[in-house]
């Protein structure tokens, strides 16, 4: 029988080329058709070290990292001992015949492959090895790999014949799986695609969302897992008339991004929590002066310098309550690949719209994974731009300058809590403040100023709450309800299909905005619901307790902190352990 | 050619009134900056003037221009920002000792190694004065403060030998007290293409009255030192620090220069092109 989709690790040492053979082959079968939704995870030493590439690839779209491995490639036994505990009941395993052996459970479902002798045969050297690999897979899964040889000389092209090598040895590995290796594993063949898709990862689409919403200027210090932004802005930026720079810290990065916005453009910054803390102070600033600006947070595992190359969903007190006092900010939270862009300028459109510092959660296995998706028609998705006091008529209480009159009202209060912003450069100069201060900017200290300022601020914000964007699948009644935000979304969907199969009904409720957050309909949605889980990659269930608080709505948190994302049949058992009967209960 | 329109100092001056205590430096700093924003012509809707915290960070208030508020000790990256976005706009950088190189000392050396073609002009009075008299970089040996009850245990920062090393552009020492030579130098300044660093003296007459000792104190560099040395620049630097005058100076392709021409080299492109380069070549083109 033919499976939906297949999860395939291959497992060995850095250095073996263990990543770039799971890249190509993930290119491979995107361009043969698959969709695909990569995992991996990194050597914590800088050179060596085991490392692991994961991939779902399916006739479907794939919406989470796979509940367990189907297909285990073994580089070396370490990759055997570290990964095999993550192989399903019928999961199968390939080792490599010179360096692996299994353990005696799965000796009636392994095989052994000399990857590094067939390489030297077909090629000429055993550094094939890789290549030998993703041949070996493709030959199982009977994938065409006319798209993957292509891949493999576009990306050789300058270095001798060392693509006719790999390609030989991707050959000597398929043609070996084909005649000595048993058809164990079918997964069923894709269709005909309908649309055009891409194959990125999730920083990929915030960089292309930055790109499309009009990114000018960007600033940022290399953290993982957010450097590559700044490297591939820093090659990109110029192409667009914009400038990367990377600065001696984040607070200067932060700091540099509101000069640029105050000064009319549309500026990011990108960062891991250890970097959005220092920022903390200027988002108060940014709140304040009413600054647009785009920070960027791929989470990481903390406290402090915790795992770094590892997922968690921790930072969300932290993007939504940082910075002293009460400052105003929104935070967005992506659930996919594709909605990393979309999220992207939805960003800016926010920071552009409200004049607000906005914080754009993603989390290390979002921005890196690889996922197939729709090419997104970019001319649909719309671009806004800030009120500026040029675009109001004219005059419009400006004062001439250089008169010595009081400043232009930068701050007035308007109904709606939106001032024109006048540009440096065009009339209206003013003083830009993170003192509390009247509407021409000056500072002031009464209560009264106070109170009218924090209210401009706070209830500019009102209309984007109204409105924002939220994902909801499922009915409007259900005997559960999951609650998230981020990059669980997939993985919530699918346990909602799980328990479906399962005979319970369940729904999801997914909105990209956290901050303001949309309380009315969450809890209108949870009326709906019998009960109400909230899955989150981090300790303390912060967005848990905030769905308490704002939207005095009971839920029961299910909470992991392993560094990996949620898995499908994670959550879907835990609602069938734990929630279930407590819904069935109160039925 | 674009039409200079001729603006008297006054026109600078915003109506909001300087909260200084009276006889602080800061005043002739400010009235400093008046004339040389007069003698140059600037537009007040095309400057930018940013700051920290501090009395000094006050700076912007009181004049028409464009300003910028920061936090404490942020004025530098944010005045780069304020520039690249608009390389046409004069960005001058105002502030205090405190300021500038203890909370932002971090970004002092990466400004002036970048080039940011601004203008940094620092308001020492050796002492905070806004937070009411603690000590500060560039307080003396010894000094008594709230802070530092038996003595300052600290030796002051050389601000110019630091400028010198990180190779800043223009490098200069003036006095709130001398008028007419810190308005040249406020001049120079902003003519200078690249980071200039201007540390004026500007006495706290509440905290640190340093007035009549600076007064009686300082002096100018040789007629015969050559800027453009930089040994010799250091060694001005290093032999006493109450002399006044342009220090060291190297021109050299700034940050705006050198983005610009990377822009200009940079083959122009869009987001859907960068797309392309995902795309699977599912359907046809
Ligand atoms: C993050 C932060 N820490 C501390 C302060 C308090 N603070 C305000 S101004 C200042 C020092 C001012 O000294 P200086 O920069 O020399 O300026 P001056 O007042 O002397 O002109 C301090 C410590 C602050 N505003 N922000
Ligand atoms: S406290 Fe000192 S620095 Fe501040 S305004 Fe008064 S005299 Fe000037
Ligand atoms: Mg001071």
């Amino acid at each position: 029988m033919a499976l939906p989709d297949i999860t395939l690790q291959l497992a060995g040492e850095s250095g073996e080329g263990v990543i770039s053979g799971g890249d190509i082959f993930t290119s491979g079968a995107g361009r043969a058709g698959y969709w695909a939704l990569t995992f991996r995870t990194y050597p914590a030493e800088i050179k060596g070290g085991p490392c692991m590439f994961q991939v779902r690839i399916g006739a479907n779209r794939i919406k989470s990292i796979g509940n367990h491995t189907d297909l285990l490639v073994c580089f070396n036994q370490e990759g055997f001992d570290l990964q095999h505990e993550t192989v399903g009941p019928e999961g199968i395993i390939i080792a490599d015949a010179e360096s692996c052996k299994v353990t005696d459970e799965f000796a009636d479902r392994s095989f052994e492959v000399p990857f590094s002798q067939i390489a030297e045969e077909a090629g000429g050297s055993r550094r094939g090895k890789n290549m030998v690999v993703v041949g070996t897979v493709c030959g199982l899964l009977d994938i065409d790999t006319t798209a993957l040889e292509q891949l493999i000389l576009a990306r050789y092209a300058h270095k001798g014949d060392v693509g006719e090598a790999n390609i030989a040895s991707l050959r000597a590995g398929g043609d070996n799986a084909r005649q000595n290796l048993p058809s164990v594993l079918n997964v069923d063949k894709p269709g005909p695609a309908e649309r055009e898709r891409i194959l990125l990862s999730g920083n990929q689409a915030i960089v292309a969302g930055s790109l499309h919403a009009g990114l000018s200027y960007y600033a940022g210090y290399p953290i993982t897992p957010a450097s590559d932004i700044l490297e591939s802005l820093a090659a990109r930026l110029p192409r667009h008339g914009g400038v990367a720079i990377q600065t001696e810290d984040e607070i200067a990065a932060l700091a540099s991004v509101l000069g640029a916005g105050y000064t009319g453009a549309k500026a990011m910054t990108a960062t891991s929590g250890p970097g959005l803390s220092l920022m903390s102070e200027l988002i108060g600033l940014a709140g304040t002066a009413e600054i647009p600006a785009v920070i960027v947070d791929s989470m990481r595992a903390g406290p402090s310098t915790g795992m770094p190359t590892k997922t968690e969903q921790s930072d969300l007190n932290q993007a939504v309550y940082g910075s002293h006092g009460e400052a105003p900010r929104v935070v967005i939270a992506p659930t996919t690949v594709d909605d990393c862009l979309t999220c992207a300028v939805e960003a800016f459109n926010a920071a552009e719209t409200y004049q607000v510092p906005v914080i754009l959660l993603s989390d290390q296995s979002l921005s890196h994974r690889l996922e197939t998706v729709e090419r997104p028609d970019l001319s649909e998705i719309e671009v806004e731009d800030r009120l500026t006091l040029a675009d109001v008529a004219s005059g419009n209480g400006a004062s001439p300058n250089g008169d010595g009159n009081s400043a232009y009202p930068r701050y007035k209060l308007t109904e709606s809590g939106i001032s024109p912003m006048p540009i440096p450069g065009t009339p209206g100069s003013y003083v830009s403040t993170g003192i509390e201060h009247d509407e021409q900017g000056h500072p002031s200290y009464t209560g009264e100023i106070h109170q009218a300022m924090q209210d401009k601020r706070w209830k500019k914000l009102d209309a984007l709450a109204a409105g924002s964007r939220v994902t909801v699948t499922g009915a409007e009644k259900a005997q559960v309800g999951i609650l998230g935000w981020g990059s669980t979304e997939g993985a919530a969907i699918e346990a909602a299909e799980l328990l479906a199969a399962e005979g319970v009904t369940a729904a999801t409720f997914y909105p990209r905005v956290l901050c303001p957050l949309p309380v009315d309909r969450i809890k209108k949605w949870a009326e709906g619901m019998d009960v109400i889980v909230v899955p989150e990659v981090n300790y303390t269930g912060q967005f848990a307790r905030m769905v308490r608080s704002d939207c005095e709505v009971p839920v029961v948190q299910l909470n992991q902190i392993s560094g990996r994302p949620f898995t499908a049949k994670q959550i879907a058992d835990f609602i069938t352990e734990n929630v279930k009967t407590a819904a069935g209960a109160a039925a | 050619m674009t039409e200079t329109i001729v603006r008297d100092p006054k026109a600078y001056k915003s109506d909001l009134k300087p909260i200084w205590c009276p006889g602080c430096g800061d005043f002739g700093v400010l009235a400093a900056t008046f004339r040389a924003f007069s003698e140059l012509g600037l537009d007040p809707d095309k400057t930018v003037i940013v700051s920290g915290i501090g009395c000094s960070g006050r700076f912007p208030g009181f004049v028409t221009s464009y300003g910028y508020h920061s936090v404490h000790g942020r004025a530098l990256p944010t005045a780069m920002g304020v520039k690249m976005a608009n390389p046409d706009l004069e960005v001058i950088a105002v502030g205090g000792d405190g300021d500038g190189f203890a909370i932002g000392g971090g970004h002092f050396p990466h400004a002036a190694r970048r080039n940011i073609d601004i203008t940094y002009v620092v308001m020492n009075n050796e002492i905070y004065g806004l937070t009411k008299g603690q000590v500060s970089p560039t307080s003396q040996h010894d000094q008594k403060s709230p802070s530092s009850p038996f003595g300052n245990t600290e030796s002051p920062l050389n601000t110019m030998a630091t400028a010198i090393a990180a190779d800043a552009s223009f490098v200069a020492r003036g006095a709130s007290f001398r008028a007419k030579e810190l308005t040249e130098l406020i001049l120079a300044g902003i003519n200078n293409k690249g980071f200039s660093f201007i540390d004026a003296y500007s006495p706290c007459t509440s905290f640190n009255n340093t007035t009549q000792i600076w007064k009686d104190g300082v002096r100018y560099l040789d007629e015969s030192h050559d800027p453009s040395d930089r040994a010799a620049a250091f060694a001005r630097a290093l032999d006493d620090p109450m002399t006044l005058g342009v220090y060291y100076k190297h021109e050299r392709p700034t940050m705006v220069d050198q983005f610009e021409a990377l822009k200009k080299a940079a083959k122009p492109s869009t987001a859907d092109e960068l797309l392309d380069g995902y795309a699977l070549g599912l359907t046809a083109a």
